[in-house]
């Protein structure tokens, strides 16, 4: 874990611009007039007390939701509507609060599921594994090891992930959304349900993450003392309102933040 | 962390289908001569070979979570389609069944891909489309092939000693096997059925996934309607009921889950096999004379093994499942 006194990283400009979003389902306002931007490079948190819009932020971003108004800028390209899988395409890699792997598949192959996108060569060279498919194919294999060593899951390369217990599963879609090499990767709640220990190691595997392979991270979480550690911004969200945004000392300090969210028990 | 079950176990419930069939195989060489003698072999996997075409395109189905009720009636309507052509030759032939199924395929596809209906009700559909469509092409009898084009060679011929649909379902098997384990198209079919929501988040073509196996699906029933075709010398339009149940029986029984999302086109092969030996072996039991079993209790006994196969199969797999 990165100590307080540790330099943050340096920051680029605005990777992700989100303005004056609001999202509406019928007559429930899900998020209302917010706006923050995340930097390239940064590890970017998103909290706030259950219902306050966490996630619904997250699934404007990729592009599930449609805000009823505002603007998201990705990469300074505004889009008015982005769907799912333009935003896989344009760099956007995601994990879910309930794991969403395919759990038949074995972990090496849910990871390489995460390469598909690049995939150049056509479907006939590949059924014949031939000149330039089958290299791609070891280049792609190549990357997705990386990966699970990275990960340290090797152990569980060949294994159905439907038998794996749940802080390993959230190891392997973590990896799956890596074998995309997102350059903002969305993290919704990776450590719940997690033991202490397993939390310890997502964290590092996160920041890990955000340096070895400089991917930006925008991160949903419900443990607050994890994403003070782990963050270098905090955006705090309250019935789909930002009610704070800045440097985890600066939004631990807030009194808004300490009446909506820290100081009651969790 | 569960306790990890015994490997065996493991072992055991993955290839189960492929035990059963070497104990069956087993227990026919036991009790009847000449039960692997090469004439009840090779008979075996030519009249087989359609059903193994038609079980790997619904292998292929069932793993993107799908159901394809059509593929019946789509190789009636192939095998008509192919003996109306088969004066014009062998390959217009062959062509003309293909080009049949797939036509059968497409409708699928686009009804299932596009409007979004459950493929159980749209396959149902044109299931009772495609029959109605080969008994109006074959004016309601069944059609006599051409014996001088080399036609019936699809059904009747072999190539180096071996039957030239067993042939055909081998090298589909081959490519089938190779497609689904080896190409990003294959892990995509799988990926769907195993969750088609994040497929979409991931960006990976899940429509195209799904709409390919009912092409293939087709496609195949199709060719397995061309070699009805050829080996009986006729295009039959009232043949084919009950393929698809003989076909998900197959799958099923190879441990794919008809809930999509796992798989394997090496298991389904083995079911396609281990469901024909049943057949074969009562036959033979029949031949011994001592019990005489009508084709009625055929099919009870037949059942009652698939059934004994399924709960086998469930138990073992259930042992090596951790506690949800």
């Amino acid at each position: 874990m990165r100590a307080p006194d540790t330099p943050v990283i340096v920051k680029g400009e605005a990777l992700l611009a989100v303005e004056n979003v609001s999202l509406r389902f019928g007559g429930v306002k899900a998020l209302t007039d917010v706006s923050f931007d995340i930097r390239k490079g940064e590890v970017r948190a998103i909290i706030g007390p259950n219902g306050a819009g966490k996630t619904s932020m997250l699934n404007c971003i990729n592009g599930f939701y449609h805000p009823s108004e505002g603007r998201i800028t990705f990469k300074g390209e505004t889009r008015r509507r982005m769907r799912p899988f333009e935003a896989a395409r344009g760099g956007i890699g995601r994990t879910f609060q309930n794991v969403a792997l395919f759990k038949g598949m074995t972990t090496l192959d849910n990871i390489m599921a995460g390469r598909f996108l690049k995939m150049r060569s056509g479907f006939f060279w590949q059924l014949l594994r031939y000149g330039p498919a089958m290299r791609e194919e070891v280049e792609h294999r190549r990357f997705v090891e990386d990966i699970i060593d990275f990960l340290q899951i090797q152990h569980i390369r060949k294994t159905p992930v439907g038998k794996l217990p749940y802080g390993l599963q959230k190891r392997v879609e973590l990896g799956r959304a890596l074998a995309m090499e997102p350059e903002l990767l969305l993290l919704d709640e990776p450590m719940a349900g997690m033991n202490l220990e397993e939390k310890e190691d997502m964290s590092r595997f996160i920041l890990d993450v955000n340096q070895q392979y400089g991917t930006t991270i925008a991160l949903i979480e419900h443990d607050m003392g994890v994403v003070m550690d782990l963050s270098d911004r905090v955006v705090v969200l309250e019935y789909g309102r930002k009610i704070a945004d800045g440097t985890p000392e600066e939004v631990k300090r807030d009194q808004r933040v300490i009446d909506a969210y820290l100081g009651v028990a969790h | 962390m569960p306790s990890p079950a015994p490997q065996t176990v493991r072992r055991l419930s993955r290839h189960g289908v492929v035990i059963a069939l070497l104990a069956l195989i087993l227990f026919g060489y036991l009790r009847y001569d000449n039960f692997l003698g090469t004439f009840n072999v090779l008979s075996v996997l030519r009249y087989n070979a359609m059903f193994a075409l038609v079980s790997l395109g619904m292998a292929y189905v069932i793993m993107t979570g799908g159901i394809d009720l059509s593929v019946g009636s789509t190789a009636a309507l192939g095998s008509v389609v192919a003996a109306l052509l088969s004066p014009y030759g062998l390959v217009p032939g062959l062509l003309g069944g293909l080009a049949a199924g797939l036509a059968v395929g497409a409708v699928n596809a686009l009804v299932i891909t596009r409007l979004n209906i459950l493929p159980f009700v749209a396959t149902l559909a044109t299931m009772l489309a495609a029959s109605g469509c080969a008994l109006l092409l074959a004016g309601n009898q069944s059609v006599s092939v051409s014996y001088e084009t080399g036609f019936i060679e699809l059904g009747q011929g072999d190539l180096l000693g071996f039957p030239v649909p067993a042939w055909i379902a081998l090298a589909a098997f081959l490519a089938g096997a190779i497609a689904l384990n080896l190409t990003a198209w294959g892990r995509t079919v799988l990926a769907v059925g195993g969750n088609e929501e994040a497929t979409r988040l991931m960006g990976l073509p899940a429509d195209r996934a799904k709409a390919s196996v009912y092409l293939v699906s087709g496609a195949l029933a199709g060719l397995a309607g061309v070699i009805l075709a050829a080996q009986f010398g006729a295009g039959q339009p009232i043949e084919g009921v009950g393929w698809e149940l003989f076909a998900i029986a197959a799958v099923v029984v190879g441990g794919t889950l008809l809930t999509g999302g796992v798989g394997s086109v090496g298991s389904t092969l083995a079911g396609v096999l281990l469901l024909g030996l049943i057949f074969n072996i009562l036959n033979f039991e029949n031949g011994l004379g001592q019990i005489s079993l009508s084709a009625y209790w055929q099919s009870v006994v037949r059942g009652a093994f698939l059934l004994l196969v399924v709960v086998i199969q469930a138990r073992l797999a259930g042992r090596t499942e951790e506690p949800a």
